[in-house]
């Protein structure tokens, strides 16, 4: 690496670091978005092949602006009964206290997933609500044309469908990965593995979808 | 025979399954096994106008225009018993349930059951003792299915299948083909072998070291989830890897 790579990468550091970076069309990147970016871009094999680009890190993005079925493109909803649920401009609100009600929404059909290759749903979110027991509660999914996987969220732990509840306090705000490929998934919370299990279902779908509850 | 059960009702006495025993009002009358109540059908007014089908103490005349029975089902024709809620009327308290009893087939000491295309049939099934349960084509059954002591069950393709299954100690269950199944099954070895869907909020359990085996073309879809929960979702996103 150049003198000069090695001064940039420093300067642009910085700039991450005080969460003041400006991306691409003037749109302004958080903390989280702004450490993907950096680690996409000090990659040699972006910065030096000159072949980075932004629409290829995620496929599909929901910030919590608006409700997703109105964000652009829209996320399909999945409403059964009346749950509460709103926007406040930034942080993207479901209340079910109904164990008969569920909401979910299902990403933009723009995903094409591969499950031999492998598929990542990440969000940051919290849960201060929540019954206990595995495979219950506020669920992430990932259909990828071949498998669903499904990660179940509760205050006070999580598990991937099928598995066994592990305790953790979900009532801070979490970063949750789950990550599938082939017949197994594993599921990560602030960074750390907190459990590897098996799909759900098998699907034709090929979609990301959070909320309540996700039916298959 | 037994032909029709009675549950739930808050007069217990009614609460029996019922044999067809002779004929009323131009229909066949049903006597309770146990406690001797009746089920049957009269040329009363209830309440009025019309006849209709009742529990009571004794096949008799109302007299016309009032509820005088203890449970009655409404104004209807029907030629036998409604299956449904009945309403409390005189000497009934509650409501009571009526539904037709299920039909026993009785598979011991080997052998075999075959049920061909097109048939609707209701369980329960009991398969003791070895044999074979075949359901070739068509069929459309409903449990539950008790498979004791071993033997073997074949869902040969077409058919839905309703579940529960019990299966204790062994034995084996396959479903060969295009049946849609929804079962509840424990124990032994289970064979899913092409084309079904089996849909379901289920489990299936297989105890007493058996083996499930899913063998191709068929999905198997489980809906869980549920439960009261509020998140706050600060950003969501996917791709592939």
């Amino acid at each position: 690496m150049s003198v000069s790579s090695e001064r940039f990468i420093k300067a642009f550091r910085g700039m991450v670091q005080e969460g003041k970076v400006v991306l691409f069309q003037n749109q302004t990147t958080r903390q989280g978005e702004s450490e993907e970016f950096l680690g996409q871009l000090l990659d040699p094999a972006n910065l030096f092949a000159k072949n980075f680009n932004t629409d290829d890190m995620w496929l599909v993005y929901y910030r919590g602006a608006v409700d997703p079925d109105a964000d652009s493109p829209a996320w399909t909803e999945t409403l059964s009964g009346t749950v509460t649920h709103s926007s406040d401009g930034d942080v993207f609100t479901i209340v079910d206290d109904s164990d008969d009600e569920h909401l979910y929404y299902a990403s933009p059909t723009q995903a094409t997933l591969d499950s031999a290759v492998g598929s990542i749903l990440e969000a940051k979110v919290r849960v201060s609500v929540g019954g206990s027991g595995a495979n219950r509660g506020a669920a992430l999914s990932i259909f990828d044309g071949t498998r669903q996987y499904t990660a179940w969220l509760r205050s006070d732990g999580v598990n991937i469908d099928g598995e066994a509840n592990v305790a953790i306090n979900m009532t801070p705000w979490r970063r949750v990965k789950l990550v599938g490929r082939g017949d197994g998934c594993q599921l990560f919370i602030d960074g750390d593995i907190q459990q590897t299990g098996w799909y759900m279902n098998p699907t034709v779908k090929q979609q990301f979808a959070f909320g309540s509850y996700v039916g298959g | 025979m037994a032909d029709f059960v009675v549950t739930n009702a808050g007069t217990a006495a009614y609460n029996d399954t019922y044999t067809e025993d002779g004929a009323y009002g131009g229909k066949p009358a049903y006597t309770g096994d146990t406690n001797g109540m009746y089920l049957f059908y009269g040329g009363f007014a209830i309440p009025a106008p019309g006849d209709g089908w009742v529990l009571h103490n004794s096949k008799t005349d109302s007299g016309g225009g009032i509820i005088f029975f203890a449970y009655y089902y409404g104004a209807g024709t029907q030629a036998t018993p409604p299956e449904g809620t009945y309403t409390a009327g005189s000497g009934g308290a509650g409501d009571a349930d009526v539904a037709a009893a299920p039909e026993i087939y009785s598979h011991a000491d080997g052998g075999s059951v075959v049920v061909l295309g097109g048939e609707q049939s209701r369980g329960p099934w009991y398969n003791t003792d070895g044999g074979v349960v075949l359901f070739d084509g068509g069929a459309d059954t409903r449990g539950p299915y008790y498979y004791v002591g071993g033997g073997e069950v074949v869902f040969a393709g077409g058919q839905r299948v309703v579940m529960p299954f019990s299966q204790v100690g062994g034995g084996l269950v396959i479903f060969a083909g295009g049946g849609i199944g929804d079962p509840l099954i424990s124990g032994g070895v289970i064979v899913f072998s092409g084309g079904q869907v089996v849909e379901g909020n289920q489990t299936y359990e297989v105890a007493e070291g058996g083996v499930i085996i899913f063998e191709g073309g068929q999905m198997a879809i489980t809906h869980r989830g549920g439960g009261q929960s509020t998140t706050e979702w600060d950003w969501v996103r996917g791709k592939g890897r």
